[in-house]
């Protein structure tokens, strides 16, 4: 019993936690990003396609 | 981007078809959307230097405890910090355009300005609600809670609430030239909310810590402050690309708009004619 807590102990310690937030942390800015990039380019895309080739002008 | 914000970089009315365009062999027409050669060569560099960013963040860089740690002493939490303040200071870069594009638009009264303006702020609340999801996980660490209504996250969310309000009044107003012009205003005050929400570490007691590098002795060192400030110029870097897409994606609604208008206005008048209320135009 004392084992089973002491690994339980273990896996919860701190370091283990805060890589399972950090990790969290940055799925959801690179993911959020990802999203509102895509997101953009296809709306961008939607979008020309309704404007002349001639207003589409852009270095 | 088209060359200057304060309008259309060709005027697409001048010469005779088939003739060169002014300017045409520097801005060259675009088949697919938002993109160029310009916006793919910048999104590999960048795609590289976030690769770069994420091997000195969660690998190169230590972590903040033992002998070096900083004053908070955020063991590996430490690393959750080097996406949080990018994103924050993206924000506020964001915002900052905003006002900018505002600015110009009541000065210049050209839809460029209005386009610069509405763009950066639908990044900015991007950005914004990252910078809230970050610090909420961060929260969860440091203080055992994912919100506090704490000075720093109250005000910005309130900073988040006051430009998705910006962005709905911008939906809410069909007329153009009344949309831009309002939204100019809105987009001018609420500005302040970004020295409210920087501050409000230093002005108001709170559970967030005071600032860790924008002072003459920064509270972390070494890789770990080189991974921040790295973070925060690849932040500044995906600010840009994506301001980049989502203006041209403004300047091309706005002429899809136009064009609208054109075509009902054309049609009104087509009725008033057919109706003898008005005479043929050219007559």
């Amino acid at each position: 019993m004392n084992a089973i807590l002491g690994v339980l102990t273990v896996l919860a310690s701190q370091p283990t936690n805060q890589w399972g937030y950090v990790a969290g942390a940055y799925v959801v800015v690179v993911g959020g990003l990802i999203a509102y990039a895509v997101l953009t380019i296809v709306r961008g895309r939607r979008a020309g396609r309704q404007v002349p080739t001639e207003g589409r002008r852009w270095l | 981007m088209t060359s200057d914000p304060g309008g259309p970089a060709v005027d697409t009315t001048a010469g005779a078809p088939g003739a060169p365009q002014p300017g045409a062999s520097i801005l060259r027409p675009h088949p697919d959307g938002t993109g160029s050669r310009g916006t793919r060569i910048f999104g590999a560099v960048l795609l590289v230097a976030i690769a770069v960013f994420l091997f000195v963040a969660l690998v190169a860089s230590p972590s903040d405890s033992g002998p070096n740690a900083s004053e908070n002493a955020m063991g590996q939490t430490v690393r959750i910090m080097y996406v949080h303040v990018p994103v924050a200071v993206a924000c506020y870069l964001a915002f900052l355009v905003t006002a900018i594009g505002s600015l110009g638009y009541l000065w210049r009264r050209s839809d460029g300005w209005d386009s610069l303006a509405a763009a950066s702020a639908e990044v900015g609340c991007v950005f914004t609600a990252l910078t809230l999801a970050t610090g909420s996980v961060w929260g969860k660490i440091a203080w055992g809670t994912w919100w506090e209504w704490d000075p720093r996250l109250t005000s910005t969310l309130l900073m988040l609430v006051v430009y998705v309000g910006y962005l709905a009044l911008r939906g809410a107003i069909v007329d153009p030239v009344v949309r831009a012009k309002r939204s100019a205003i809105v987009g001018l005050v609420a500005l302040a909310n970004v020295p409210i929400v920087h501050f409000s570490v230093d002005w108001w007691r709170g559970l967030h810590q005071p600032a860790t590098i924008s002072r003459f002795d920064p509270t972390i060192d070494g890789l770990k402050l080189f991974a921040l400030m790295f973070g925060m110029l690849v932040g500044v870097a995906v600010y840009g690309w994506l301001m980049v897409h989502r203006f041209r994606l403004q300047y091309a609604q706005t002429q899809v708009e136009k064009q609208g208008l054109d075509v009902a206005l054309a049609e009104r008048r087509a009725e008033a004619v057919a109706a003898g209320h008005l005479a043929p135009k050219g007559m």
